[in-house]
Order: C-alpha cells, then sequence, then structure tokens
C-alpha cells in the first residue's frame, strides 16, 4: 500500500498531466522546512538583537535623562541655598537691591556654568544684575516672561524653556528662577519657616548658556552614529551635537517622538524621520518634574549594521542545506526520470523480444504445415503405394517437422510464461488423478524401454486449486526425460503431503546429472553436453518450462542427483483451497 | 459430392490441403484472398468454409463477420485454420460461431475427422 503510493507519487513527478505541477510541489515540500526554519531562526534572531539596539538605547536615554534630572535638581537646589542666605534677605527687606546680589557676588567664580544672575521685585522689574551688563537694564519689565508669571503664581522655584538672552540678543539661555522669601515672623515674634507665612520679596535668577548641557552630558558614551539631545517643556532644542542651540531657538515640538517625551512617554521604536527620509531607532525618557526630554537617536541603517555579523553565519548555513536540499531534490527527479526512461526501456525491449518471437514463430509454423502435411498424405498411401526406402525416408521428415513443431511451440510457451501472458486455468483437481493420466500417458514408450513406470502415494492428498493441463506438461516433461535417459530399471512417481505443500518426486534409475550441470538445468536453451550426445530430441526449454510453471504456482523445483546413479526431480506445490 | 471452400493465401498450404480434401472425396474451391473468397461463397455455394484467418486484402476476422452478415452465406459452416495461438482471437472466433477452429500446423486425418463431424451434423 506504501509502497505503490510512493510508486504513484514517483510516477507522478516523472510524467503525466500537470508534470510541472507536482514537481513545484514536490520541490516546496522539500524545500519548505529549510526554508521555514531559516525564516524564523533569521526573524527571531535579528527581532532578539533588535530588541537588543533597542533597550541599549533606552538605557542611554534613561541615564542621560537621569543626569540632566540630577543636574537640575542640584542647580535649583544651589539657588534655593542662596536665596535663603540672610543677608541678602535682609538687604533685600531694606530694600537695597545692589547690596543684595552684592552679597551673593562670591559664588561666581566657583560656579562658572552661571552666565548671569539677576534680582527682579515682584512687579516684575529688573532691580539689579550680577556682573553688572548696562544701567539700561535695571528698571526694564519681566512681567511678560514666563519665569515671571509661574513663580509669582506658584511661589516656587521654576527651571525655564529655551529663550533668548534680552541684554545679548543671539544668545539663548535657560534661567532657574527661585522666589526669595522674607522670615515669616509669628506673633510672638518667632520666625516661621512655613510657606503660608513667608512673603516673597524678590526673583533670584540665575542664567546658563547652552553649552552647558553638552558638558553635563559628556559622561554619557553614545555608540558611533547616535546621538542624545534635549528638548526643554516647549519642544525646542536645549541641547543637539549638530545644531546650534546657543544661538537659534530651534523648534522639535513636531517631531513625534518630541511630543511623546513631552507627554511624559518613556520608550523607543522605530520611526521614520521625514527630515532625512530615513528609518531610525530612537529612545526617549522624559526629564520628570522639570517636563524636559531626552531623546538617542540613531539612523536604523547604522543601528543594525552589526545584526549582519552574527546572522551571517546563519545566513551561511541555512543557505548552505538550502542549497543542498535542493541539489538532493532534483537529484532525486533526475534519478526518478532515468529510471523511469531504464524501465520504459526495459519494457519496450520486452515487449519487441514478445512481438518478434511471436512472430518468428508464426513465420515458421506457416511453412511447417505443408512439409508435415505433404509427408503425411504421402505416409496415409492418399497417392499412390511408396516402398519401404521412401516410407523411412518420409517418416526422417515427418518427426523432424514434429520435433520442429514441438520446438516452437515451446519457445512460444516459454516466451509467454517468461513475460507474463500466459493465461493459467485454475480449478481443482486431484494431483493422483494427474499422476495416473501422465503414467497412462507415458506408459508406453515405458514399455517399449521395458522401464517400470509407477506411482507411490503415501496419503490421500484432497483436491486443490492449481492448472491442471500445465502441471501435466510439468509431470509429462519430467517422466519423459526421466524415460529417455534410463536403460534399465525404473521411474517412479512419488507424491505426499508436506505441510501445507504437496511434495512430487520423479526419480529414476538412469544416467545422472554432473555436479558441473546442476546449476544450468533449469535454464533455457540448456541441454547437459553428457547427455546431447544421444539423440535426444528435446527442446532444452522442457525444464525452464516447468521451472517457470512451477513458480506460477508458488512452488518451488529442484533436482538431486548421483551421476551414474540417477536423478530425482522434486517439486512443491502449495495446497491452496481456494483461487 | 460435397463442396469445401478453401480460403488461403499460402499456396503450398492450400495444396497440400486440396490434396488431402480431394483424396478424401471433395469437391475443393480455391480462393486467394479475402475479396475471391467472399464472391467464391456467394457463387458457389459451398457446404463449408475453411478459413485462414491472416489474409491480404482484409483480415480474416472483417472475412468472416461479412460470410455470417449475408443471407446467402450466414448459415454456411465455418472453420478456421491459423497459425496463430493467440488464445483470445480463439475465443473470440468461437463466438462468432465458427465450427471449429484448429492451428497450423494442423494433423490431416484429424482435419478430416473434424470437416466430417460438421457436414454429418448439418445434414441430420
Amino acid at each position: 500500500m506504501k509502497a505503490s503510493f510512493m510508486r504513484q507519487l514517483a510516477d507522478r513527478l516523472v510524467g503525466g498531466r500537470n508534470v510541472l505541477f507536482y514537481r513545484a510541489v514536490f520541490l516546496f515540500l522539500f524545500l519548505a522546512p529549510i526554508a521555514f526554519l531559516g525564516w524564523f531562526n533569521y526573524a527571531e534572531t535579528s527581532a532578539h538583537m533588535a530588541e537588543n539596539v533597542l533597550s541599549r538605547k533606552k538605557a542611554l536615554a534613561f541615564l542621560a535623562a537621569t543626569i540632566i534630572h540630577e543636574r537640575l535638581d542640584a542647580v535649583t537646589n544651589f539657588g534655593i541655598f542662596v536665596a535663603t542666605r540672610n543677608k541678602m534677605i535682609e538687604e533685600l527687606e531694606k530694600g537695597n537691591w545692589p547690596e543684595a546680589i552684592a552679597r551673593v557676588e562670591g559664588i561666581l567664580p566657583q560656579f562658572p556654568e552661571i552666565d548671569h544672575m539677576v534680582l527682579c521685585d515682584m512687579e516684575g522689574t529688573v532691580k539689579a544684575d550680577m556682573p553688572f551688563v548696562d544701567a539700561s537694564l535695571l528698571g526694564q519689565s519681566r512681567v511678560d516672561t514666563l519665569w515671571y508669571q509661574q513663580v509669582k503664581k506658584n511661589g516656587r522655584p521654576y527651571v525655564s524653556e529655551v529663550y533668548k538672552k534680552m541684554v545679548e540678543p543671539g544668545v539663548n539661555v535657560v534661567s532657574v528662577s527661585i522666589p526669595v522669601k522674607a522670615k515669616g515672623v509669628l506673633a510672638g515674634g518667632e520666625t516661621s519657616f512655613s510657606e503660608q507665612d513667608q512673603k516673597v520679596l524678590a526673583i533670584f535668577q540665575m542664567q546658563f548658556r547652552m553649552d552647558v548641557f553638552s558638558r553635563w552630558l559628556r559622561v554619557v558614551d553614545v555608540g558611533a552614529g547616535d546621538f542624545i539631545y534635549v528638548v526643554d517643556q516647549h519642544g525646542q532644542i536645549v541641547y543637539h551635537p549638530k545644531l546650534d542651540s546657543q544661538r537659534k531657538i530651534i523648534d522639535f515640538s513636531s517631531v513625534p517622538v518630541v511630543r511623546k517625551v513631552l507627554k511624559g512617554q518613556s520608550g523607543a521604536g522605530l520611526n521614520y524621520n521625514p527630515v532625512e527620509r530615513q528609518m531610525s531607532v530612537a529612545a526617549y525618557e522624559p526629564v520628570r518634574e522639570y517636563g524636559w526630554g531626552v531623546v538617542v537617536t540613531q539612523p536604523a541603517a547604522l543601528a543594525f549594521s552589526d545584526m549582519d555579523r552574527p546572522l551571517r553565519p546563519l545566513l551561511m548555513i541555512y543557505g548552505f542545506a538550502f542549497l543542498t536540499a535542493l541539489v538532493l531534490a532534483l537529484f532525486i527527479l533526475y534519478a526518478l526520470i532515468l529510471q523511469k526512461r531504464a524501465e520504459e526501456e526495459v519494457k519496450n525491449a520486452a515487449a519487441m523480444k514478445s512481438k518478434f518471437t511471436s512472430m518468428v514463430s508464426h513465420e515458421l509454423r506457416t511453412p511447417l504445415g505443408p512439409i508435415k502435411e505433404g509427408a503425411a498424405i504421402i505416409l496415409d498411401g492418399l497417392v499412390g503405394d511408396i516402398n519401404a526406402e521412401q516410407r523411412g525416408l518420409l517418416n526422417i521428415v515427418k518427426n523432424n517437422a514434429d520435433r520442429l513443431h514441438r520446438l516452437i511451440n515451446d519457445v512460444l510457451d516459454f516466451q509467454k510464461l517468461e513475460s507474463g501472458r500466459m493465461p493459467f486455468d485454475l480449478g481443482e483437481h486431484l494431483i493422483s488423478d494427474v499422476v495416473r493420466e501422465v503414467i497412462g500417458a507415458m506408459s508406453l514408450i515405458a514399455k517399449q524401454k521395458q522401464l517400470e513406470l509407477f506411482m507411490v502415494c503415501e496419503q490421500e492428498i484432497p483436491a486443490f486449486i492449481f492448472d491442471r493441463d500445465k502441471i501435466i506438461q510439468v509431470l509429462m516433461n519430467l517422466v519423459s526425460n526421466a524415460l529417455k535417459f534410463t536403460d534399465k530399471g525404473h521411474v517412479k512417481i512419488s507424491v505426499c503431503k508436506d505441510g501445507n505443500f504437496v511434495h512430487i518426486v520423479v526419480e529414476d534409475t538412469g544416467l545422472g546429472i554432473a555436479l558441473e550441470d546442476m546449476p544450468k538445468l533449469f535454464h533455457s536453451f540448456q541441454q547437459i553436453v553428457t547427455l546431447n550426445d544421444r539423440k535426444s530430441g528435446g527442446t532444452g526449454l522442457g525444464l525452464a518450462i516447468s521451472k517457470e510453471i512451477i513458480v506460477r504456482h508458488a512452488g518451488k523445483i529442484w533436482a538431486e542427483s548421483v551421476f551414474g546413479q540417477g536423478s530425482a526431480f522434486h517439486f512443491l506445490l502449495p495446497i491452496k483451497e481456494k483461487v | 459430392m460435397k463442396k469445401i471452400l478453401i480460403v488461403e493465401d499460402d499456396e503450398s498450404v492450400a495444396d497440400v490441403l486440396q490434396a488431402r480434401l480431394a483424396k478424401s472425396g471433395f469437391q475443393v474451391i480455391w480462393a486467394l484472398d479475402a475479396y475471391q473468397g467472399l464472391t467464391l461463397a456467394k457463387s458457389e455455394a459451398p457446404d463449408l468454409i475453411i478459413l485462414d484467418l491472416m489474409l491480404p486484402g482484409g483480415g480474416g476476422e472483417a472475412t468472416l463477420k461479412n460470410l455470417k452478415m449475408s443471407s446467402k452465406t450466414s448459415f454456411t459452416p465455418v472453420l478456421v485454420l491459423t497459425a496463430s495461438t493467440d488464445a483470445e482471437l480463439k475465443r473470440r472466433m468461437l463466438a462468432e460461431g465458427v465450427v471449429g477452429y484448429m492451428e497450423k500446423p494442423y494433423d490431416g486425418n484429424e482435419l478430416i475427422r473434424a470437416i466430417h463431424a460438421v457436414l454429418d451434423r448439418n445434414n441430420s
């Protein structure tokens, strides 16, 4: 069942309708598992590596955001520290603005990050600055600035967005504004530190140049092609390695990752960069409390350029496997086609042979008819009397014509048996009847040679299925051979049951067969040399035909002999009770 | 005297056949091919036809069908004499209604016996 399925499959691949379709399916089935495995492995690995790349970017963004956060904290704390100095508060309470800022003058050399310090009153008017820039600055109003409005409203320190420095156009700054609060005085004259009791006296502001941020971020080691940029609460660039935030206000608020980070989201992913027209990997992290954001970005091509390296062996392995499978599949196809072709050739050759044989035998039979019949008409005396010498010669003609006839029949029979075209007429028969019939037919020849011909049957064998005529043919052949080569003694046919088989032996006391002749006994046209000296009259096909007949009955035939003492031909027939 | 038509293209086969039949007391007419055979079968009204199956000018099978279809010859017994050993062909021929089927080379005495059997059966 399985074999025939495979056979059918192979036939589909070799020829017939839709052969290309079946070949394609075959190739697909052969290659698909490898292709799928390769794709799966490749996708898995590259996804894993992409994840690695993204998480590295995320870590960088987080680190940068933490640094910015911590520094802004530090700066704010420093501002608070400055703004709570008693000396300044005392001067402010007196309204001595220049003296008040002069009290903190000493911190400037210690903190070079601070570009400029300003004191404003609560009406938003600039009252003093340090270092002193211009007299015109004093008295200017800062009511419109965001930092003023925030501090005025909340009474809390405020880190500003990037804005243009008023007194120095073309230079951008970020400022930290701290409310300076008077000491609260309780009813008993005690100092109160609770916020609602404290009155805001002034706004102390420190301005930072933009290069501060690049210094802060210098500690973050970004890889090649990576860069970090920082945006303020409005999405303007605070720091960007490629852009000059010192001189220009650069608005990034429309960039998708910036929009996300301003909403307080963090994350990483692939984005299309419309400016550079390429995909880029970006990780983003908000700077909490200050509303700023940090973005780490890199062109995707660069970010994933390293990925090829571990994937390359993978590609090679699967590529090799795929090619091997392809070659194997094509080889199998080729082998199948070759095999099919060879089979067809064999079939054609067999067909040719059998056609040739039947043609030749037909052509031989036709002229044989008139030869036999012509001689027979004369021998029958139909055309007048003939003398003894004429009769003798005509008998030779007749006998040889008969022999030729037998030979042609044997050749045809053998050809039919060999090519499987011999029809078998299976029926239920008694083997003992068959043997008796053969003995009856051969008894005359046995009597002429004064040989004993008899059957030995030890037990009753029930009727079973076999082709009666063919088995008679076998037995006739074996018995006539035995009689032919035996000069004195007997020919014995023994029939007995041997398990599921009937065992028949034709045994003679004749010449026997030489050991070296045994192997070729059942081959076609093998007349044993030692026997051929005699006028055997055989065709050399009898045993080959017998063997074919027995084999077709699923039986077995063989010979045993001691040279000079006789031979025994055995055959087994299976006892089949149903056709 | 009974009349027998031989349809046989091989001259020597026909000759020995004719010799045996003539010596056995039959009147013999001989056709070389299928066409001649059909014509003679109709004009001569033989008592029996001995038909070879491999003939020039149309196969023996077609000839047999023709004989069986014509009202003049459909009841004439036909005996097939052929060198073919094809069992399938033999089965087909017997199904077509031939009265005998002999393979070449044939035994002359056997043939005569078969012819007598057929003719005797037809007489009674």
